[in-house]
């Protein structure tokens, strides 16, 4: 207990920096938020007008209010579970300033993974409380629609957890790209329209061709915030819901792998360069 | 070389000029940033306060002041970059501000801190464009060119990006582009910052040199004073935003020259330490200032009511010395006093 | 004065490209990443169209041609006023536009003839191939009036793209930093690539006379489908372009009056 205590106080400054960094900005902070919830409406408008064109009730299983949740949801998942650990490491490559950091007396990983938590915690309370509290209310008042029962958000919640590590993970992987490309900004653009894409923040992946569902399986991406908002959609339930949780955890286990891998490669290289 | 300060005309005139600056407080730390959400306090700050100056055609003027002194704030009106708040700045008969195009086809300005250069650009492209830029045409280009090489040494570089360059090859690349289009002023904002004895040795020398062939008027910024020492006559010193003096550097040399320090190497610090001339021999504190570093007594005193022989007499009779140095005040030191407000004007 | 202008950008220009040459892979990865964007997109209204015949009275083809009509003007602007951004974002919070005041050119020119944006290739590659893939399979004949008139409303509508980034990034002038205000606003633009109809009605003003993003795609992409007048097409995206470059380059003036440098 007191081991993990010291370890807590050791690496808790990360997050309280990020935490405070964030603050310190928080009006431009906001405001890229705000500009990433744009296109959340853009899809929500879309929608409705693809459910009144249809004239059917339910697309692939969907109503409109599903939908309509779905749409939120995971666009707040995803911007709660986000973390700027890929650019903080190409930074810190491309500048050169990685070396410094590797040699401190701390767990460089570890300490991303607080700096992560900070985001995180900060996103937790400043965006998906307020923004779903919102959400709840004008559902409420609207369409006279309740939230879901505790459990739900509980197993919600612990799955969205899931998706922070499996985020985490990749973009931890993600950042040491920065040892083999430059472009950096060009291929994080790459990535953001991928994952906007394919982990289903436009489109649920039950929407996607089923060749394509099946070569997703191969993927991570349905770990990020698809999943945790099925679940909050009461769409996964018994063991299926059982089954999505474990392979949450499978990937977490998978890119864990990876991403050692990876990093004992990519620092093995910075050996090398700097030697 | 003699000042042309009487006879010229007055190429830029400076008038209560005047530029205030907002700063907005940021509190510290998580429960700062809280509190910041709700209150934005602001701070009125003056960084030139009132100054007024004249500038003659082909003069070499120093403009110097502690960091933060206002320095660059007074560069930046002149070259119109800056709006001042209030006052009047006229270059060559033009507001810099309101004909900033007009004015900067007549300027050359160095940044010392930072390049006016493309980062990307081999020196020769960057010259070609500037040459666009300016208008000039290609005799009087390659005569530049030429020259520029003469004095400052260029062409060993000439094919590299600027990024590449070492902080005094990119000084000189600086000077030379801020010279393309052989401008009236030359502003010079610490020129010389960072570069080692030698290449300031250079740039110093390609300064006075460019003064004396195109009769371009210099004004330079500067910490350093012995880049004023070689090169001005004439300095304005700015503290605080306010113009504290204005007039030729033998002016304030002798002014200020029956200062004198005398310095005593002694053995027991703690008792030296004791020691303090003015209240011992009932003086102004500015006729007899004592101060120790290391083992060494520091006096600096006013000649005319103390003599050297009273110090020492006194100093030894209370410590043991081991060896004396006596030397004049340098101007350095003078200034130093202007900035502490130990000396009034 | 326009020839002296035309020669200097296309010197900047020439430097471009040959430092492009020097960073291959780092074009085509950002070339790659815009291309993907706008694939993701396109994936996206194909998905849907899958369930539905058509969208509010749009069919597919007519959707994709507003879609790809769409990244002209936006590409266009991207291509050459990348440097914007930079402006909004870090030249004034390091002090860096001391030097675009210190030369006799027109600050504006300076500022976005420095930089010089591929990615946007990959918006113009997608754009111009939906255009003519929709084309053919919806019923629009293109005279030669009506391919100037197509030229005019792209032209306008990369003005219009260019005066709201000149407009926001000039914050940064008085908030030393405003990227984060120009991204929220850029991303309104999201809102044109479909009919405007499907938005409420607040959007809809807004799109089109606060941030009339919406003349840069719906409008005038309506126009050729035959949905939208000839005179709010045409009249309505010149009109928008000269009022909103006026309220961005008067901005942008009071902006440079305002500029504080740095390291007072």
């Amino acid at each position: 207990m007191t081991y993990i205590k010291r370890k807590l106080r050791l690496y808790w400054p990360f997050s309280r920096g990020v935490i405070q960094s964030i603050m310190s900005y928080r009006v431009n902070f906001f405001m890229f938020v705000f500009g990433n919830l744009m296109r959340t409406f853009v899809v929500y408008y879309l929608w409705k007008a693809v459910f009144i064109s249809s004239g059917s009730g339910t697309i692939n299983g969907f109503s409109l209010n599903d939908m309509i949740i779905y749409i939120f949801m995971s666009s707040l998942t995803a911007g709660t579970i986000a973390t700027g650990t890929d650019s903080d490491i190409g930074h810190e490559v491309m500048d050169g300033s990685i070396a410094m950091n590797l040699i401190k007396p701390i767990s460089y990983k570890v300490r991303m993974l607080f700096m992560s938590f900070g985001s995180l915690l900060y996103q937790f309370i400043f965006i998906l409380l307020p923004v779903w509290i919102g959400l709840i209310a004008v559902r409420y008042f609207t369409v006279g629609e309740l939230p879901p029962d505790a459990k739900t958000i509980v197993l919600y919640l612990l799955s969205l957890m899931f998706g922070f590590f499996v985020n985490f993970l990749m973009n931890f992987s993600f950042g040491l790209l920065a040892f083999y490309v430059t472009n950096m900004w060009g291929i994080g653009h790459l990535k953001d329209a991928s994952l906007l894409f394919f982990s289903g923040q436009l489109i649920p992946i039950a929407f996607f061709p089923e060749l394509l569902q099946k070569i997703m399986q191969f993927f991570p991406f349905s770990s990020l915030n698809y999943i945790p908002v099925m679940i909050y959609l009461k769409k996964l339930t018994g063991m299926a819901l059982l089954q999505a949780l474990g392979i949450q955890i499978l990937w977490i286990v998978l890119l864990y792998l990876l991403s050692l891998w990876f990093w004992n490669k990519a620092t093995n290289k910075l050996v090398i360069l700097g030697g | 070389m003699s000042i042309k300060k009487k006879e010229g005309i007055n190429l830029i005139q400076v008038e209560n000029l005047t530029k205030e600056f907002k700063i907005y407080k940021k509190q510290p730390g998580l429960k700062g940033a809280v509190k910041g959400l709700f209150s934005k306090e602001a701070d009125i700050k003056k960084a030139v306060d009132n100054i007024s100056f004249n500038i003659g055609e082909g003069e070499m003027v120093g403009y110097i002041g502690a960091n933060g002194a206002g320095k660059s704030t007074t560069i930046k009106m002149m070259t119109g970059i800056l709006v001042p708040t209030s006052g009047k700045c006229i270059v060559n008969g033009i507001i810099p501000y309101k004909d900033r195009q007009k004015n900067a086809s007549q300027i050359g300005v160095v940044f010392g801190q930072r390049t006016q250069l493309w980062w990307d650009l081999p020196l020769t492209e960057t010259f070609s464009i500037l040459k666009e830029i300016y208008n000039v045409n290609d005799i009087d280009y390659k005569n530049r060119m030429e020259f520029f090489n003469e004095v400052l040494e260029i062409n060993e570089f000439i094919g590299s990006p600027v990024r590449t360059l070492s902080l005094g090859q990119r000084m000189r690349a600086d000077l030379a582009a801020a010279l393309i289009h052989n401008p009236k002023i030359l502003y010079l904002d610490e020129p010389t910052i960072g570069l080692d004895v030698m290449v300031k040795e250079n740039i110093r020398k390609a300064i006075k040199q460019i003064n004396q062939e195109f009769k371009t008027t210099v004004i330079l910024t500067t910490h350093d004073l012995s880049d004023i020492e070689e090169l001005c006559d004439r300095i304005i010193i700015i503290d605080k935003g306010k113009s504290v003096y204005d007039g030729s550097i033998e002016k304030i040399k002798d002014t200020y020259g029956y200062m004198r320090t005398v310095q005593t190497f002694v053995k027991d610090i703690n008792a030296a330490k004791q020691i303090d001339i003015s209240k011992e021999f009932g003086l102004a504190e500015e006729d007899a200032i004592t101060w120790m570093k290391d083992n060494s007594l520091f006096v600096s005193f006013n000649k005319n009511k103390i003599s050297i022989s009273e110090i020492v007499g006194h100093i030894m009779s209370k410590v043991q010395v081991m060896d004396i140095n006596i030397k004049e005040t340098d101007i350095e030191e003078i200034i130093k006093k202007i900035y502490g407000h130990e000396v009034k004007l | 004065m326009l020839k002296k202008y035309t020669r200097l950008y296309m010197k900047f220009l020439a430097q471009y490209l040959k430092s492009l040459m020097e960073y291959k892979a780092d074009f085509l990865i950002g070339l790659f990443g815009f291309v993907v964007v706008q694939a993701t997109g396109i994936a996206f209204l194909y998905l849907v169209f899958q369930r539905i015949p058509s969208l509010n009275g749009w069919s597919f083809n007519e959707i994709l041609f507003i879609y790809g009509f769409a990244q002209l003007p936006r590409g266009l602007d991207h291509l050459f006023t990348d440097n914007l951004w930079l402006l909004a974002g870090r030249i004034i919070v390091r002090g860096d536009f001391d030097r675009y005041l210190l030369r006799p050119i027109n600050p504006l020119f300076h500022l976005l003839a420095e930089r010089f944006q591929p990615d946007a290739f990959g918006e113009l590659i997608v754009g111009i191939a939906l255009v003519i893939a929709s084309v053919p399979k919806i019923n629009i004949t293109f005279t030669f009036s009506n391919i100037l008139v197509f030229i005019l409303v792209v032209i306008c509508g990369s003005v219009i793209y260019t005066s709201i980034k000149l407009f926001f990034a000039s914050f940064a002038f008085w908030l030393k930093f405003s990227q984060s205000i120009l991204f929220m606003n850029y991303m309104l633009a999201d809102f044109t690539k479909y009919p405007i109809t499907i938005y409420s009605r607040w959007i809809r003003v807004i799109l089109t006379f606060i941030i009339p993003f919406a003349f840069t795609a719906f409008f005038p992409a309506g126009y050729f489908v035959g949905k939208v007048s000839m005179s709010v097409a045409v009249g309505g995206t010149v009109l928008a372009a000269v009022i909103s470059f006026a309220v961005a380059y008067t901005t942008w003036i009071l902006g440079i009056r305002a500029y504080e440098s740095a390291g007072a």
